[in-house]
């Protein structure tokens, strides 16, 4: 799933290690979500999103995909 | 570092110098198992010692919380947690796989006179097949009704 995360993360200047030290996440894990290679559950979508101060729909761009046609 | 491991080292070392003790005694009879023991439980107790003192100085304590604080994330990140969990569903199949391709070979050894009998073996790993099939299933249906 394609998201802000990076964007929004570079534009408050701060490093994916201090981001995931943030959300309590592994910084592989930082990474892994914002290359769009894994998708966040909603429990630490919803708290990106808090971090960020901005909603989840906002920060994650949900496209329908072939599984939910 | 918790006092726990402190103690954990003392008993280390305690335990090694009884085994050395005893080894030197004329009676006792194993004394290359006793020092190999004693040997092991020194290096063990020694290392658990010098980490403790080292994390519980001034200059270490706070490396060490949060040496500790970084593994407790890493422990209860979700995405660990889901490669963790996919790795030993792909773990488990190929178990299973190795389990009837050894049946199968033990049959086929048999068959062939290079093994006397693979009756044994075929009983011990047939039944563990049967067993981890039926763990699964018991596993799998406890979890749907729990989820």
């Amino acid at each position: 799933m394609k998201n802000r995360v990076e964007e929004l993360r570079k534009e408050r200047g701060i490093s994916q290690y201090e981001f995931a030290r943030a959300i309590r996440v592994s910084r592989q894990t930082v990474s892994s979500i914002e290359n769009g290679k894994y998708n966040p559950s909603l429990e630490l979508a919803f708290v990106i999103a808090e971090y960020f101060g901005m909603r989840i729909e906002e920060i994650f761009l949900w496209e329908r995909g072939i599984n939910h046609e | 570092m918790s006092k726990r491991r402190l103690i954990d080292g003392i008993c280390c070392i305690a335990i090694a110098v009884i085994a050395l003790l005893l080894s030197f005694h004329p009676d006792v009879q194993m004394t290359a198992r006793l020092t190999s023991l004693a040997s092991s439980y020194i290096v063990i107790g020694g290392m658990t010692l010098i980490r403790y003192f080292y994390y519980n100085s001034p200059k270490y304590r706070e490396f060490y919380k949060e040496k500790l604080e970084y593994e407790e994330i890493e422990q209860r990140d979700e995405r660990q947690i889901r490669i963790r969990e996919k790795a030993g569903w792909y773990t488990y199949q190929f178990g299973l796989e190795v389990i009837v391709i050894a049946l199968i070979g033990s049959v086929i050894l048999e068959a062939f006179g290079i093994i006397e009998s693979s009756d044994t073996a075929a009983g011990i790993l047939g039944g563990f097949l049967i067993l981890q099939i039926i763990a699964e299933l018991v596993i799998l249906r406890y979890l749907s009704k729990k989820y």
